[in-house]
């Protein structure tokens, strides 16, 4: 069994945070995982991760809406078949409006459903590592290593100024 | 004043979330009557017919579309300071961004009553919903009141997801501070939240995408609304000012609420730390904007009405300045246009009774610009025979008064039992500063 040991750290301040990710970042370590009581964008570049999909998806529903509104307007529009005036039934300019609120509709729905799925939000249960003091005002890192770094990785949290540190926490 | 600490706004949030005291819930059963008598007064429209009210040809609408209008407006301010100053991380945004949302959301539940309340048959409301039948009889999308129901529906739905949205990790942080059944209830609705960077990655990048839809969904909706109106041939009605005045009107109405409701809030619910009187005075310099830009709308309309030399928009134009709503026009443009330029002293926006005051007439100088606008057009049309006059009756009084009391109700409700201050991002702005020193 490939057994690895998770490192458990809190952080009073996120500058020793952000220390300690640079740090083991040198060390080539890769499982890595913060949490905090705000969004922190600015750790964007100290850990590795693939981009979110978010924004492309938001993209794929808003395009969606668009298409599903002007098809809805200009389907229904030909369903009657009345020509008045010898115009054409359907109107496209007046359709934009119904076109647009269905983009922002789709768009908006998407966005919120696609971080619900990638953030994993559906009432799963709080993992075993995770301290409520990580919604007010402590920063915690958890480091996932091989047993023979557990002690290396966790002066090197000590030294950034992890004012708690519990290692040997196994995961298979 | 010292800086807060992380915690503190923890503390003070999750504070206010205390159980309410006993006039807080008299003021609650308060709003319930007004909500109980304004339906059995709406049971009693139904039963007896539109006759009840002061409607009549040819004024179709009256003070419900006033009011429909109104309520619309009200949930501008919302969005705006949520969306828009988000994407351009406005920092005083976070103080006051949650109620402005509630606002929002409760604004709109109110104004989608009155359309319902106007139709008289409330029951055949469904007829305007597009839904696949045996007929294929489809609503008329080219109608502007299609456009409207379809704007509105996803404003509310695309309000309520945004607000949501931005209550996820609050309610986590009250879900950590509390115990029992309050724990397991904020604890569902935290939906597991627990502040992971792979959360926050995803989240934000979600949130920046619903506050970009979001900012154009405000301008279309308000603009929809005032194609009710423009796309008419009616004088006062038909003008191309009218989707960015009724924009601008929407968010200085907004505002104004926002005011007048954080004001008692950080009072009663002692969150003086958090909603400080420099934000309430951010909103007041924002209001002397939209109401200079009332004013020159009020201008550039009785302008080209006299410029443009069309002599139903002149007649109609002078009719409305002079004779019997003239008293309700001049209101409108003194308590729009003029009262909120009070701002320019920076005693009148950081003393908070001159900013009730001043706020309070502006929400009455904003219900007051619909009912003229609505009422006025239809009265004195193109042809003097049809000229007549309106007045509300004492059911659309007492139903426009109980729409106040819907409203109220629920931000009541929201005030006790949801984070009325972003907890999560009112601390951003304090560790991007300490992240960035290190940078």
């Amino acid at each position: 069994m490939n057994a690895e040991h998770r490192v458990v750290s809190v952080f009073g301040d996120v500058r020793g945070l952000a220390e300690a990710l640079r740090r083991l970042g040198d060390l080539g370590m890769k499982e890595m995982q913060v949490y905090s009581p705000a969004g922190l964008p600015e750790l964007d570049r100290l850990l590795p991760r693939r981009g979110s999909p978010v924004r492309f998806l938001t993209l794929a529903g808003g395009i969606t809406g668009a298409i599903l509104g002007f098809w809805m307007c200009i389907g229904s529009a030909l369903l009657y078949g009345l020509i008045v005036g010898g115009k054409f039934p359907e109107s496209v300019l007046p359709y934009c409006v119904i076109g647009f609120e269905l983009t922002v509709l789709l768009g908006g729905l998407t966005a919120f459903f696609a971080v619900l799925g990638f953030a994993r939000l559906f009432a799963r249960p709080v993992p075993a590592v995770y301290d409520p003091r990580f919604g007010e005002d402590k920063f915690g890192l958890v480091v996932t290593c091989a047993p023979a770094q557990t002690a290396s990785v966790t002066r090197l949290l000590r030294e950034a100024g992890a004012e708690e540190v519990l290692a040997g926490g196994e995961q298979a | 004043m010292t800086q807060l600490t992380l915690r503190d706004y923890n503390r003070d949030v999750i504070a206010a979330l205390s159980p309410g005291t006993q006039p807080y819930w008299v003021a609650v059963a308060l709003m319930l009557l007004g909500i109980i008598v304004g339906g059995v007064v709406w049971g009693y429209q139904i039963c007896a017919g539109m006759g009840l009210i002061g409607i009549n040809h040819p004024i179709g609408w009256g003070t419900y579309i006033a009011n429909f209008v109104f309520w619309i407006g009200i949930g501008h301010a919302g969005t705006l300071i949520s969306a828009i100053l988000y994407l351009f991380r406005v920092r005083w945004r976070n103080a006051i961004y949650r109620s402005a949302e509630a606002m929002t959301v409760f604004a709109v539940m109110t104004a989608g009553l009155f359309p319902l309340i106007h139709l008289g048959r409330v029951w055949v409301f469904w007829f305007i919903l597009p839904y696949p039948n045996q007929r294929h009889l489809w609503p008329a999308f080219k109608s502007p009141l299609v456009w409207d129901v379809v704007a509105v529906t996803t404003y509310l739905i695309i309000s309520v997801v945004f607000w949501y949205s931005g209550l996820i990790p609050d309610l986590a942080a009250v879900r950590d501070a509390t115990t029992g059944r309050r724990h397991r209830i904020y604890g569902l609705l935290a939906l597991g939240w627990t502040g992971e960077y792979d959360q926050w990655r995803h989240y934000l990048r979600g949130y920046a995408c619903l506050a970009a839809l979001a900012t154009p969904l405000v301008i279309s909706v308000h603009s929809v609304v005032s194609w009710d109106f423009a796309v008419s041939l009616l004088p006062g009605w038909h003008s191309t000012i009218f989707a960015p005045y009724f924009v601008v009107g929407a968010i200085h109405s907004g505002l104004a609420m926002v005011v007048m409701l954080l004001i008692p809030l950080r009072r009663f619910l002692n969150l003086r730390r958090v909603i400080r009187v420099a934000h309430l005075e951010q909103a007041a310099l924002l209001m002397i904007l939209t109401g200079a830009l009332m004013f020159w709308a009020y201008a550039v309309e009785s302008f080209i009405s006299w410029y443009g030399a069309d002599i139903f928009e002149r007649q109609f134009a002078a009719w409305r300045m002079t004779q019997g709503y003239a008293w309700a026009f001049w209101a409108m443009v003194f308590c729009n246009g003029i009262a909120p330029m009070a701002f320019f002293f920076k005693w009148a926006r950081t003393n908070l009774v001159s900013l009730y005051a001043i706020s309070f007439l502006v929400l009455l100088g904003m219900w007051l610009e619909r009912w003229v606008i609505v009422v006025t057009a239809t009265a004195h049309d193109f042809m003097p025979e049809n000229w007549s006059g309106y007045h509300p009756t004492w059911v659309e009084v007492t139903i426009s008064l109980a729409s106040v009391c819907w409203f109220l109700f629920w931000f009541l409700l929201f005030a006790k039992h949801l984070p009325v201050v972003s907890i999560a991002e009112s601390k951003e702005p304090q560790v991007s500063a300490a992240l960035e020193a290190v940078a």
